[in-house]
């Protein structure tokens, strides 16, 4: 999976769009809609939360361009505010009830081979993970900030990062092993 | 005994300082594969592939964009940072605290002549804390480890009192305590909103 910090873009364009240019607005989007996309998704849980956020910071990116400094790359300065947006949108207790809610609608059928069955086991895990759980989880396993740093985005310690982290993995462990004991005993038709 | 997963998660990553721990972790074959179990966990999780956005999200962002409302929001994000926050902002909270505290919860409940009315009001109530704290929730670093503490403590309590309420029946808890929940939540939400605008005045200072 191609990251934020693996897409690269001319600066020429980036000053372009820092003066307004729309079209090079719209290759900005196209370039990192999908990692901002996929980071409200795995944070998130619902794909209709996912869909506020990509918009939230899109518009946000077009009213600050002019602020970016070219001092970071234009990923990391995008990240940073598509997961502000991903914790700002977690804490509000209106949308963690209806993630709640809408998370347990969202159930996928269908018969899928191996690698997508494996994909949507540890997708299904995820939702099982309380909302600072999976961010945690999201933020230092997929994205690569550290403890200190995530510690720092959430207002908490690298400790509670850490312990959080350590967590997830253990609860993820236990559901993965459990789905996967269901599943042997459903193809073998044994007694389990 | 076994390492718990902290000490697993300080093995992988080559943080454990404990001797005793890691030599029982590199002989024990449970712990082992813990270890093995958490890492392919967090290989599964890096190859997920990315999702597809909404083929209609760039169309509603660029007509947000260019609609008069964002555009004003720009302007008000400006004024926000330059200097009006010591006069727009402070005459809209002020009244809006205000409005608050000269109704105060004691007085809802004389007035409301049902729980179910009560809770709607103060379920509302709750739903303008919420609007203004998005509104001053300020995005950079917390200025002191004091306030960085005050937050997380009123985070954690209302994220308490969240789970109380979205597990009420579960937890068989009565119309008046659910009351009461609602009652604190909103005290301690309108404590957050405080302390976040006085962070953002501070930081606009």
């Amino acid at each position: 999976m191609a990251g934020f910090l693996d897409k690269k873009l001319d600066d020429a364009l980036v000053r372009a769009a820092q003066r307004g240019d729309r079209k090079a607005h719209e290759v900005i989007y196209r370039t990192f809609s999908g990692p901002v996309y996929t980071l409200a998704r795995r944070m998130l849980r619902n794909s209709e939360a996912a869909d506020e956020i990509l918009q939230e910071t899109f518009l946000e990116v077009l009213r600050k361009l002019k602020q970016y400094r070219f001092e970071a790359p234009l990923g990391a300065w995008i990240r940073r505010i598509a997961v502000n947006k991903s914790l700002m949108h977690m804490r509000s207790y209106w949308n963690r009830f209806r993630d709640h809610f809408d998370a347990s609608l969202e159930s996928q059928f269908g018969t899928l081979d191996d690698q997508a069955a494996r994909e949507l086991d540890i997708r299904s895990a995820m939702d099982l993970l309380s909302a600072p759980a999976r961010a945690v989880l999201w933020l230092h396993t997929a994205e690569g900030y550290t403890h200190e740093e995530i510690g720092n985005m959430l207002g908490k310690s690298p400790s509670y990062s850490k312990s959080q982290l350590a967590r997830a993995l253990e609860k993820l462990r236990a559901t993965l092993h459990v789905s996967k004991q269901v599943k042997q005993c459903t193809q073998t038709q044994n007694s389990c | 005994m076994h390492a718990n997963s902290e000490q697993l998660l300080a093995f992988s990553s080559g943080d454990l300082t404990d001797e005793t721990v890691r030599a029982h972790i590199e002989s024990c074959t449970t712990c082992r594969q813990r270890v093995a179990d958490n890492l392919e966990i967090r290989e599964q999780l890096r190859a997920l592939p990315e999702e597809e956005p909404p083929a209609a999200a760039w169309q509603k962002i660029v007509t947000r964009a260019d609609s008069p409302r964002s555009q004003g929001e720009e302007r008000f994000s400006v004024v926000w940072r330059v200097s009006a926050i010591g006069l727009t902002a402070s005459i809209v909270f002020a009244v809006a605290l205000l409005s608050i505290e000269t109704e105060p919860f004691t007085q809802i409940s004389q007035v409301t002549k049902s729980d179910s009315s009560e809770l709607e009001q103060l379920v509302n109530q709750s739903r303008v804390l919420e609007s203004y704290l998005s509104q001053v929730q300020y995005g950079g670093a917390v200025t002191s480890v004091r306030t960085a503490g005050t937050i997380v403590e009123l985070e954690d309590s209302i994220a308490y009192i969240d789970y109380r309420l979205n597990n009420a029946s579960h937890l068989g808890i009565t119309v008046e305590e659910r009351l009461n929940l609602w009652r604190y939540r909103n005290e301690l939400m309108q404590s957050l909103v405080t302390v976040h605008y006085a962070q953002a005045r501070e930081k606009s200072i």
